[in-house]
């Protein structure tokens, strides 16, 4: 168990409206050692950002057994669920979700200070990691006014601040052109690498197939295949043919 | 949280100036509407608030100073003999009226006051001075009245009940109530003006020796003369601003323009708050997703709407101020203590509290899961 970071079993999950009961995620199980690149792919509906809310835990799941960085997350409580993900997650959003009104490094310090860090501390620590996704020079800047692929390093900034053993990622290339989201995605793993950090990216984008240790893929709420992932993005096949290959 | 919160809030100044508006307007109005209030029952007591006796004694059917009814003057020997009396005087306020020099009328106070002493006359002389009223037929005027009384110089002659008196001095800032003017002079004078008989005056006005026991003195007259009230100058001022505030419903009106005041700046600060708080929805669920909770909320919202309680309060009393100087004037004197203008700080801060409920309650419900769900 101590060298998972993420361990699962038997996760179901169920979204409700009025009497209608759809599910989601079915008797899912994933084992995630420490310092793994995953990535969770599978087409629209598959439950991947479902699986992400729950390993963020942002969502409980209905049954099952999961622990993170050795607590048992399925039964805690809005405020543990919260103190959790201050303290041991970093999120990279679809979006960036950055705040507009504020800096690139207030974007940052706005993680500290749900941490609770004194100011002049974390604002060092902000300019630091900026600094480390090759921001330094516009920490000052409004984030409105940064190119999309610089608010992705904002973002990425701002998942690594309180230093989180496990980097959540959300589609983290589907707001970037093709360059970019290559760019972006190495500077994630590059950095989680050095960091050793966790690092579980739910995407659609095969061209980034390749920076992932291991691949996992849901299909209908179930894990559909598992396995490393292909040697060059160019050659990364897409989602169903992959779950053949990795399942075969 | 400080800095998420500013600027988010200075981010949509719209909204920001909504809130400040509130702020303002609920701060200057409250004040205001105090400050005329307290203006007009400063006026209400200005006879009393300006004399240095130590206790009134009237008529037990004493309502206002300015009505003064009639006690015999020879029952002041009743309280000259009594211990920790210093002296004690006959004082006249008794009403009259004035032909101007072009045959029209004026309603006037008369107010008499003893010449050895002149306890409880005119001050503020802009013309002539105190020794002056004892001219023959002297008596002052304030210059606010002088258009009613026919903008006379010093000098002219004034004829009030059948009266003629000559007008010797000038004062500024003695107006009443009811806007009559006030005519100061000696006893005898005001006697004659307004026909008081010749053995009553209408109050005594009691002067204690230094270091006397005013209630046991006060409880003595009363024992002494249970015809008459006898009251220190503050239950008196208290009961003539009573009387106005009771018999004209002014309380009524003030302290519903004030209430309503607060609640339109409640409204106004609790609606910018809240919509901002629904522009900022998405900025929120992120928040709750990167691990906020409900007592991160709340110091958001509370810092915001702190932020406009400060803000407005420091432009409200500016304002206050300015108008406290360059507005307030004898006939509508504008009287904000500064025990007001703090109250009313204070009450501001409640209802921006107040107000930060609404926002709290829509934020308390986002999810954070809305986040990754794109």
């Amino acid at each position: 168990m101590a060298d998972f970071i993420v361990e699962a079993a038997g996760l179901c999950k169920a979204y409700h409206s009025d009497a209608v009961s759809t599910p989601v995620l079915r008797d899912v199980a994933l084992a995630v050692p420490g310092g793994e690149c995953l990535f969770l792919v599978g087409p629209s509906g598959s439950g991947k950002t479902t699986l992400l809310s729950i390993l963020g835990c942002v969502l409980s799941p209905d049954s099952g057994h999961i622990e993170i960085l050795g607590e048992n997350v399925a039964g805690f409580s809005p405020a543990d669920q919260a103190r959790f993900r201050r303290e041991k997650v970093g999120f990279v959003f679809q979006r960036f979700h950055l705040f507009d009104a504020l800096s690139a490094v207030e974007n940052v310090q706005v993680a500290f200070d749900l941490l609770k860090w004194p100011r002049v501390r974390s604002r060092a620590k902000s300019l630091e990691l900026l600094a480390l996704v090759g921001l330094a020079d516009k920490a000052a800047s409004r984030v409105t006014r940064l190119s999309m692929g610089q608010r992705q390093r904002v973002a990425l900034a701002r998942a690594l601040a309180g230093d989180p053993a496990l980097i959540l990622a959300d589609e983290p290339t589907a707001s970037l052109d093709a360059e970019s989201g290559l760019n972006a995605m190495r500077v994630l793993k590059e950095l989680c690498q050095s960091l050793e950090k966790t690092v579980i990216v739910v995407t659609h984008d095969s061209r980034i197939f390749d920076l992932a240790d291991r691949i996992l893929t849901l299909a209908d709420g179930r894990i559909a295949g598992t396995g490393p992932a292909a040697g060059s993005s160019a050659n990364a096949p897409s989602p169903p043919a992959l779950n053949t290959r990795l399942i075969a | 949280m400080y800095s998420f919160a500013f600027k988010t809030l200075t981010s949509n100044r719209g909204k920001l100036l909504t809130g400040l508006a509130g702020v303002i307007f609920s701060l200057v109005l409250v004040n205001v509407q105090g400050g005329l209030y307290l203006g007009l029952m400063r006026k209400a007591s200005l006879l009393v608030d300006h004399c240095h006796a130590d206790l009134w004694v009237a008529h037990r059917m004493i309502e206002n100073v300015d009505f003064g009814r009639d006690i015999p003057e020879i029952w002041i020997n009743r309280i000259r003999g009594l211990p920790g009396v210093e002296r004690v005087e006959p004082y006249i306020v008794g009403k009259g009226t004035a032909t101007r020099p072009d045959g029209g009328m004026e309603d006037v106070w008369v107010v008499g006051s003893d010449p050895a002493s002149m306890l409880g006359s005119a001050w503020g002389f802009v013309a002539g001075n105190a020794g002056d009223l004892h001219r023959e037929y002297g008596v002052s005027f304030d210059e606010v009245d002088a258009p009613k009384l026919g903008n006379p110089r010093i000098g002219d002659w004034l004829e009030v009940n059948g009266q003629r008196t000559r007008l010797v001095a000038r004062t500024r800032g003695i107006t009443g109530f009811v806007t009559m003017p006030y005519l100061f002079t000696t006893l005898e004078t005001a006697r004659r003006m307004a026909h008081t008989p010749p053995e009553y005056c209408s109050f005594f006005l009691v002067k204690a020796q230094a270091g006397a026991d005013l209630p046991r003195l006060q409880t003595a007259i009363r024992d002494r003369l249970p015809e008459t009230r006898v009251q220190t100058p503050r239950e008196f001022a208290r009961l003539s601003q009573d009387y106005w505030t009771n018999r004209t419903g002014i309380g009524i009106s003030f302290g519903a323009s004030t209430a309503l005041g607060l609640l339109v700046g409640l409204m106004m600060v609790g609606q910018s708050l809240y919509a901002l708080a629904l522009d900022h929805q998405s900025d929120f669920a992120t928040l709750k997703a990167l691990g906020a909770e409900d007592q991160h909320v709340v110091s958001i919202i509370f810092l915001q709407s702190l932020t406009i309680a400060a803000s407005g309060s420091l432009v409200g009393l500016a304002i206050i101020a300015a108008i406290r100087r360059f507005w307030s004037s004898p006939l509508a004197p504008v009287e904000i203590p500064p025990e007001l203008m703090a109250a009313t700080v204070v009450v501001i801060f409640v209802i921006c509290t107040a107000a930060s409920l609404l926002p709290y309650l829509r934020i308390r419900r986002i999810d954070p899961a809305t986040v990754l769900q794109g």
